[in-house]
Parts: structure tokens; C-alpha cells; sequence
């Protein structure tokens, strides 16, 4: 499954303006909520911020990968923001972050969302990719920018 | 030669056992009385309940008559002062087994001769060590060094992309007969055979060669492996272990460990300068996924929980990571490694059974080790001019089934990898692989 699969224009956010960890996370909610796939978004929080708890997916290099497996989804559904301003989120290099994706898996079945996982950190963590990311000045610009770059690793 | 050993835990068990086919005597001690039953029970040894610290069980132990000490308590100072004892009693060969790694740091103030000790043995130094060769293999399964680092015996293995397989190995012997190489054993399953000519290769086969260094390379291409560059590596458990290898790693390859434990992440990552040290759990699959788990090219798991190595190990290869190694410390699970699809495995136990086995082998000259989940052992011997097999060529020696010859050392020094017209002459070093129970009737040829 591509990551374009998962994500579309109307979840991507430029210039997201998020105050806190907190806040973040309740506006990515809203966020991946626009895809209308998310049928329970206290749920989503709820798993999101338990996640956090347990270790902070801030990786490191300004980008956090909030994530949860639902059994309340009925394929896996995610969201990206750029953020107006970087802000803490407690990430494993102390560095404040400015990218945010956030991905819903399906309970069921783990290996498809290691794979989405494993393929959405690959690619952030391309130094051009996320500097292109952060140039990115609409939803449109962003989504080809993943349309591109899947094309090109398949 | 008489040994005693100290402590019937999983090492002096295992050690016990191997020494009982070896002539001469057995002596364990142990303070438990639950092992020692078990001890008396199940070893073909002497066994005396009590402290090894006390002079008295020393010499119920009849000491003065041993040639060998093995200290392996949990205890590493009682290992330590029981090996001085055992020194003054006039025993030739002492060894201990310790865990804090400053007593075998350059800098400590007292040298194994001022300790009384002939080897002091570091289980998770020990451990790196034996990993960080298989690093440097990439492809192996299990490397194993001998006559200081002259033969190299390799396992690997086999899948579909090598030609080799389904042909009988006396044919492949005749077209490959340039290559000083020799397969020496195969596992399939929970079987392990020392191959002969008529017997062939299956894929999923785990092979044992030993090959010239100089055609390595070529050996590993014609069984589909090729020396993969590596330059990622990820560690879950951040002990002793992971900090040996990263130790020595760090300023070549970039390595992360994960350690879930605050107290010993942190403690970790002080003593690394050029380790990226994660704290979280390493079962986390997640975790490991954000952290590039698929981009690495080598993934070792060396928690102190077998199950979470295990499945952590699985879930690697399932992402395609291409080597993994696996810490297992439960003996019941090494035989299902190639059951459950696992590179490689090492166990702390085996490897530090296989150090103390072979030191003390080679104060007798000849040196043997066995392999993890394998039955069959690797012995060295020395030809002898009373040897029956001295001056004869391979063809016409009548070894044993389930025996072969992996290769010689000549008197200079040269390594000859034979074939069945190889001559074996006086003073060569000649490896011999064997199942277990045939290691004794090989010793008779060499007598």
C-alpha cells in the first residue's frame, strides 16, 4: 500500500499552527478526522496520546510520527502537517519538530502497518525529502512531492 | 587429565559433561544441594556439596591431583580467591569465570598472575566477541577461528540462489576442484550429517566449511552468498553485550542500541561517544520500525529475555533486514533456530563452555570446540610419528563414518586444504570434524 494511498489533499495541513504536544495531537485528530474515515475521533486521541505516553515518536531530525492501531477503522488513514512554528515534543534528540504525520493502522493487521510505517520514517528521514516537505506552499504541492517519491523508490 | 569445576550451573553442567569422554577424572563442587543431586544424578563426575572457598572441600576434592580449576560460580570473588587457593594447592591450569569487567580491564591493579588465575573468562566479552566476528562475515552464521586465525570455519545458509544444489558433493568436488574449500558438515532440520561424497545440498541446508581466506570471496559467491557492506546496525538490550560491540564498532559503522531500562541506557550511552543510545523498549516493533529498523543492515538482539530476542529477531528478517543475530540463553531453544528461520544465534552459555574448552585444550596441544545446535565437534590433532594415519595419504586412512578431515596445518606453517590424495605427514595440525561420539576412536588414530 502506497502512502498516497493513506493520505490525501484534504489531510495534509501547511502552516499548522499548534501551540503544544497537546494541541498538536487534537488538531492532527481533527485533521485525519477530514478524510471521513475515522468513525470515533475521542478514540484516535485517546490511542494517540496512550502511544506518547509509552515513548515519544518525536524520531529525532524535527519530525514526530504519531501513530495507533484501531479496531474501529476499516483501512489505514493519516494526516501531515507542516508546522508555522517548530514546537516541543519531547523527542528522543531534545529538537523541537516541524513535521508531524500522523497514521492509523488497522488492529489486525500489524505487518501492513510496520511496512506504511517503515516506508513514511524512510522518507523523512531524506534529508532533500524533508527539506523539500518544508517548501512545500499547498496541500497539492505536498501530495505530489509523496506521489513523486514513491514513484521514483518503486 | 583431571578437572574440577566449580559450580554445576548451565556452564559447569555443560563443561562437566564434555570432559566426562575426555580420560581421567571429574571432580564437581557445588554449594547447592539441589544441583549437586541433580549433578550426581546426571554427570559422570564426583561430586562434593560445599563451599569452594574452604580449604577442607578443597582437599576433599583431592586438588593436589587435578590439572585443571574452573571456578564458575556466581560469585567472582570467590572464584577468584578459590583459583589462588587451587594455585598454592599445585593445581597447572586455572580459570575463572567473573562479570565485573574491571578485573579484566588493562588498567586493573592485579594481573591474572597476582590473582592466581590462568584465564579469566568474561561471559558477554566473551559473547561480543564471538558477534562481532559474525559481523565481520556478514553472511555466516557462525564463525569459528583456529590455530590463531590461520582456519576459518564458516557456516551459512543455503537458499535458492546458489547451483549447488541437488548434486551429489563428490561430482561438485570434480568441478570445483580448483577451490580449496571443504564442506565438513550440514545441518537440515534437527539433523546434523558429516558429509560424504554421494550425500548433496538442499536449500534451507546449514552448511560448515573451511575454506583458504584467499578464496573466500569465491566460495561465498558460488553458494549465492556475497559479503554484503554493512554500515547499519541496530542493537536491542543495552548490556554488557551491546556496549562491547559498540565499543569497538562505533567509529566504523553507525549502530543504535535500544535500552528500556533509564538507569542503563544512560549509563550506556556515557561510556559511548559515538553510539546513538535510544531509550525504549526494544520489543516495541514500532519503535524499532520509526527508528529505520528496515534500512539496517544488520540487526542483533541481545536482550536478557530469549522471547523478546526471538521474535524481535523474526520480525526483522520478515522486514528484510538481511542478517540478524539472536541471543539466545535457554539451551532447550538453540536447536529450533533453523526452525524458526534465524541467521544466526549465538548462545552466552555455549560460547563460554567453547572459551574455557578450548584454553584448556590447548595447554594439552590439541583443541576441539563444538557449535551451537550442532552435533559434532571440531578437534585439532597433532601427528604423531607413532600415529597410525602419519605418512599415509587421506584415501587410504580408515576414518571413522561421520568423520573428516577439514584441513592441515603443515610444518610451515601452511594451510592445505586436503583431498583424498593429501598426504598427512609428522608434526602437521590436522582438523578433524566428527560427530560427538566418534571424537574417541578418532583420537586413536593419532595416538
Amino acid at each position: 500500500m502506497k502512502i498516497t494511498e493513506v493520505i490525501s489533499k484534504s489531510t495534509i495541513a501547511i502552516g499548522l499552527d499548534a501551540t503544544s504536544k497537546q494541541d498538536l495531537l487534537e488538531k492532527m485528530t481533527e485533521l485525519v478526522s477530514l478524510s471521513g474515515k475515522v468513525r470515533n475521533k475521542s478514540a484516535v486521541l485517546k490511542h494517540i496520546i496512550d502511544r506518547e505516553k509509552v515513548m515519544s515518536t518525536g524520531i529525532g531530525k524535527n519530525i514526530s510520527l504519531p501513530h495507533a492501531k484501531l479496531p474501529s477503522i476499516d483501512e489505514p488513514v493519516g494526516a501531515i502537517a507542516v508546522l508555522k512554528k517548530p514546537i516541543d515534543f519531547q523527542s528522543l534528540d531534545g529538537e523541537p519538530i516541524s513535521i508531524c504525520f500522523l497514521l492509523l493502522g488497522i488492529e489486525n493487521n500489524v505487518g501492513l502497518h510496520l511496512r506504511l510505517l517503515s516506508k513514511i520514517s524512510r522518507l523523512l528521514n531524506n534529508d532533500a525529502f524533508r527539506a523539500n516537505v518544508i517548501n512545500c506552499k499547498t496541500a497539492g504541492e505536498l501530495f505530489s512531492l509523496f506521489e513523486q517519491a514513491e514513484e521514483s523508490s518503486v | 587429565m583431571n578437572i574440577a569445576i566449580v559450580g554445576a550451573g548451565n556452564i559447569g553442567y555443560q563443561l562437566a559433561k564434555r570432559f566426562a569422554t575426555v580420560k581421567g577424572d571429574v571432580v564437581v563442587i557445588e554449594i547447592d544441594p539441589t544441583r549437586a543431586e541433580y549433578a550426581r544424578d546426571y554427570l559422570d563426575a564426583m561430586v562434593i556439596e560445599g563451599n569452594c572457598t574452604s580449604y577442607e572441600v578443597l582437599q576433599t576434592a583431592r586438588l593436589d591431583k587435578m590439572d585443571v580449576f574452573v571456578a564458575l560460580t556466581s560469585n567472582d570473588e570467590a572464584n577468584i580467591l578459590s583459583c589462588k587457593m587451587a594455585k598454592k594447592m599445585g593445581v597447572g591450569t586455572t580459570i575463572a569465570r567473573i562479570k565485573n569487567i574491571e578485573y579484566i580491564s588493562p588498567d586493573f591493579i592485579l594481573d591474572s598472575q597476582d590473582m592466581g588465575v590462568d584465564l579469566l573468562v568474561q561471559p558477554e566479552q566473551e559473547t561480543a566477541r564471538a558477534i562481532l566476528r559474525l559481523i565481520s562475515l556478514s553472511s555466516s552464521t557462525d564463525s569459528i577461528e583456529f590455530e590463531n586465525g590461520k582456519i576459518h570455519f564458516t557456516g551459512l545458509r543455503l537458499d535458492a540462489k546458489t547451483d549447488l544444489l541437488r548434486k551429489p558433493l563428490a561430482e561438485l568436488g570434480v568441478a570445483y576442484g580448483h577451490l580449496p574449500m571443504r564442506i565438513v558438515a550440514i545441518k537440515r532440520g534437527m539433523r546434523t550429517v558429516i558429509p560424504r561424497g554421494s550425500d548433496f545440498l538442499m536449500k534451507g541446508d546449514q552448511i560448515f566449511f573451511i575454506c583458504h581466506p584467499d578464496y573466500f570471496d569465491e566460495a561465498l559467491r558460488l553458494f549465492g552468498k556475497e559479503d554484503v557492506k554493512i554500515e547499519d546496525i541496530m542493537i536491542i538490550g543495552g548490556g554488557q553485550i551491546a556496549y562491547f560491540i559498540a565499543k569497538e564498532l562505533q567509529k566504523k559503522l553507525n549502530i543504535k542500541i535500544f535500552e528500556n531500562n533509564e538507569a542503563k541506557a544512560s549509563a550506556i550511552a556515557n561510556k559511548l561517544d559515538d553510539t546513538l543510545v535510544i531509550q525504549g523498549d526494544g520489543s516495541d516493533l514500532d519503535m524499532l520500525v520509526l527508528e529505520g529498523l528496515t534500512d539496517m543492515d544488520e540487526f542483533i538482539a541481545v536482550t536478557s529475555d530469549d522471547e523478546t530476542n526471538i521474535i524481535t529477531s523474526i520480525i526483522a528478517k520478515h522486514l528484510k533486514v538481511p542478517r540478524t543475530i539472536t541471543l539466545i540463553n535457554k539451551n532447550e531453544y538453540l536447536p529450533l533456530s533453523g526452525t524458526l528461520g534465524l541467521d544466526a544465534v549465538v548462545s552466552k552459555h555455549q560460547i563460554t563452555v567453547n572459551t574455557i574448552e578450548s584454553f584448556i585444550k590447548r595447554q594439552l596441544i590439541s583443541n576441539i570446540a563444538d557449535l551451537p545446535g550442532i552435533d559434532a565437534e571440531i578437534v585439532v590433532y597433532i601427528a604423531r610419528e607413532q600415529s597410525r594415519v602419519s605418512g599415509k595419504l587421506l584415501k587410504n586412512i580408515n576414518f571413522p563414518k561421520n568423520t573428516i578431515v577439514g584441513a592441515i596445518i603443515n610444518q610451515d606453517e601452511e594451510l592445505v586444504i586436503p583431498q583424498g590424495d593429501t598426504r598427512i605427514n609428522v608434526g602437521d595440525k590436522v582438523l578433524v570434524f566428527a560427530s560427538s561420539e566418534q571424537v574417541l576412536s578418532v583420537e586413536k588414530l593419532f595416538k
